[in-house]
């Protein structure tokens, strides 16, 4: 009897009996040597929005020094995401995530979400939401990641 | 009979598990026809009315809600 319950259990807590699909992972290997932010954004969600001029900004500014973005489309609909894309047009790289895989494994508390990750590869610190008040410490932050040479 | 009833109790452990919308699941739930209030200026008004009669204000909802944003 407790062997079968612990199997069960064991099977449940793996994920198997849920159906939890195994969570994508962002390949961050080809931006090795890079500092990388990581934004999780919905056209659906306003802050998101707003937070691609600044986005936008700072990829004009930084990338140069060896900054990347990867805005990370999760949970959207494909053709809101590209309505939205065709009028901000923004120069750094999009990834798709429309099942959320990418937002589950990053652990995402809200939307936006990002993610810093410095030039080794670890992660520096997390964020939920976009405010102009926020986005200047942001900023010197990743300056900060980007000055630290390997 | 045991292990079904063993399989079934750990079904039974597991099923609140997964409770709750995650932040990126609320598309739908962001779209201005589901908002709770249809009329936020006429809620504004409703407010203030109250606010005048009765020296207090604040209770009618909660903050947050729709993307999940901040």
């Amino acid at each position: 009897m407790l062997k079968h319950l612990l199997l069960a259990f064991a099977l449940a807590s793996n994920g198997f009996i849920s159906g939890i699909a195994q969570a994508a992972e962002l390949d961050l290997s080809q931006h090795k040597g890079k500092v990388v932010y990581v934004d999780l954004w919905a056209s659906w969600c306003p802050p998101c929005r707003a937070s691609f001029p600044w986005m936008e900004q700072l990829h004009q500014d930084l990338k140069d020094e060896g900054l990347v973005i990867l805005a990370v489309n999760t949970g959207d609909e494909p053709a809101d995401a590209e309505r939205f894309l065709a009028m901000t047009n923004p120069s750094f790289e999009i990834i798709t995530d429309p099942d959320g895989d990418i937002a589950a494994n990053l652990n995402a508390m809200g939307m936006p979400f990002s993610v810093l990750y410095d030039r080794e590869g670890n992660l520096v610190s997390s964020h939920v939401g976009f405010s102009n008040k926020d986005a200047p410490e942001l900023r010197r932050v990743i300056e900060s990641l980007l000055a630290e040479k390997i | 009979m045991r292990a079904v009833i063993s399989i079934t109790l750990a079904l039974l452990l597991s099923g609140c598990s997964n409770l709750g919308v995650k932040p990126w699941e609320r598309g739908t739930l962001a779209q201005e026809e589901m908002a709770l209030d249809s009329s936020p200026m006429q809620t504004a008004f409703d407010d203030h009315i109250y606010f005048s009669k009765e020296a207090s204000s604040g209770g009618r909802g909660f903050a947050g809600g729709g993307c999940g944003c901040n």
